[in-house]
């Protein structure tokens, strides 16, 4: 995420989705072991986490989460719903919030990076809004898949690498 | 993963799209999480779209893939049940996927494609019963004759037809909409007794295309590997006391209920709410329609 596509959600708010993310899974594997102390050791750790989450990070007023300016809005709602941290009740809110952000106040085009590329879509299908994900995909213009392609931007560039190996998002 | 980096080497994933306006601040050529597993390289109508490069997003070719539908089946090990639910959303881009897992346990494949159920008849010789009907249900009838003609016309069901103005029935379309709007299945004898004769002396055929009524259907090819079993999810809109499920040519889910007798398929419900028909499937090949 860089300048380009808008300012980034907090880092505190990817920090803190990442490690409650990392407790579902830890949640996932004693269930599969059949470690039910854990289970239920963690999935209580897990929902005081969420509700910390919430009051740290959601705006009930506009439904939206990250910071009062809005930055990053699409990554932040869309981890939220793809992660279930959002309350039961607004789930529907933080949906319209989210597509009306990516179809009308820009216009279906993405306005994420590496961390809300990956809850976008599924965020946005699951809530009914299929056809904004696939228009958001397909969108011609800039930020867009179709201008990636279109300026030849995934050739190699002679640059150094600093980072290679970004495998925790895979 | 698969190492496009390897097989193709012009090619890498930039951190950012839009890295030639970012300066020095995009430091990575190389992010693979929008890289991923070579066996989520699924094919759509946003695969063409994409061009080569969808199979290198890792994020959205994740999505992709789920669009086509092949995922293990919760609690299973080993791939031992795999879940088979497509996910199709009412966009024009996006009318069909298909794609390949090859699991530990085999290789799955799944094809789908969504549209109206029709049958369309390419050329049948003259003085013979051709029967027009649609999939599933018998709820599921002809709402319109949208090509016949009795002569010799030109083309096929795939590219189109083309009348030709020498040798064309004029009452073709009218006589066969007669007799089959709003029947799940007619028969015509399609001769120069029922249309006329529209060129004496020359050898005609008979060309037809059939609307159903129901135009969201879907068709869903999978291929399920020996030794393992499925749930294929089949997702439907209107009423669920209309939906019909195909499979071959055997009707598999009808009235809201399963209907045994089809060769591999072991059951079929409702799920979703009523929205989407399961159906239990083991090895093999497998062809459904939901109409």
């Amino acid at each position: 995420m860089g300048g380009g596509q808008g300012a980034k959600p907090p880092g505190s708010l990817v920090s803190a989705a990442a490690y409650i993310h990392d407790i579902s899974m830890a949640i996932d594997i004693a269930t599969a072991l059949g470690h039910s102390d854990d289970v239920n050791a963690w999935t209580a750790l897990r929902a005081g986490y969420v509700s910390g989450f919430n009051a740290a990070f959601f705006n009930a007023a506009s439904s939206n989460y990250g910071n009062s300016n809005g930055d990053g809005l699409q990554s932040a709602n869309a981890a939220a719903l793809a992660l279930g941290f959002v309350p039961t009740g607004s789930v529907a809110a933080v949906a319209n919030a989210l597509q009306n952000d990516v179809a009308n106040t820009h216009e279906n085009h993405w306005f994420v990076g590496i961390f809300g590329m990956k809850y976008l879509w599924r965020a946005l299908t699951a809530n009914g809004f299929g056809d904004t994900a696939i228009d958001a995909l397909l969108v011609e213009g800039y930020p867009g898949f179709q201008f990636w392609f279109n300026n030849d931007l995934v050739r190699l560039h002679p640059m150094c690498m600093y980072s290679t190996q970004y495998s925790m998002y895979d | 993963m698969c190492f496009y980096l390897l097989q193709e080497p012009a090619t890498t994933m930039n951190e950012l799209p839009d890295m030639s306006s970012e300066g020095p601040g995009m430091n990575s050529r190389n992010h693979h999480m929008y890289v991923l597993q070579e066996e989520a390289c699924s094919a759509s109508n946003i695969t063409s779209l994409f061009r080569l490069y969808t199979c290198r997003f890792a994020s959205v070719g994740a999505y992709l893939f789920d669009l086509m539908g092949i995922q293990q089946a919760p609690g299973s090990n080993g791939w031992q049940h795999a879940l088979i639910a497509p996910t199709v959303i009412s966009h024009p881009n996006l009318t069909y996927a298909s794609g390949t897992k090859v699991s530990v346990a085999g290789q799955l494949n799944v094809d789908w494609q969504v549209g109206s159920p029709f049958q369309c008849v390419n050329s049948a010789p003259e003085n013979i019963n051709v029967t027009l009907s649609c999939p599933g249900a018998t709820s599921n009838v002809i709402t319109n004759i949208s090509f016949a003609d009795f002569g010799t016309s030109s083309g096929s069901c795939s590219a189109g037809f083309v009348v030709d103005p020498t040798c064309s029935a004029a009452n073709s379309t009218s006589i066969v909409r007669s007799a089959c709007v709003g029947q799940h299945t007619c028969t015509i004898y399609v001769s120069d007794t029922v249309f006329g004769d529209p060129c004496y002396g020359t050898v005609k055929h008979f060309s037809a295309t059939a609307v159903c009524a129901q135009e969201d259907g879907l068709n869903l090819q999978a291929t399920v590997p020996a030794n393992t079993r499925a749930t294929v999810v089949l997702p439907f809109t209107g009423a669920s006391a209309r939906v019909s499920v195909t499979e071959g040519s055997t009707v598999v889910f009808a009235n809201s209920a399963y209907q045994p007798g089809d060769a591999g398929v072991t059951g079929a419900y409702l799920v979703n709410n009523g929205t989407a028909v399961a159906v239990e499937v083991g090895s093999g090949s497998y062809s459904f329609v939901v109409a």
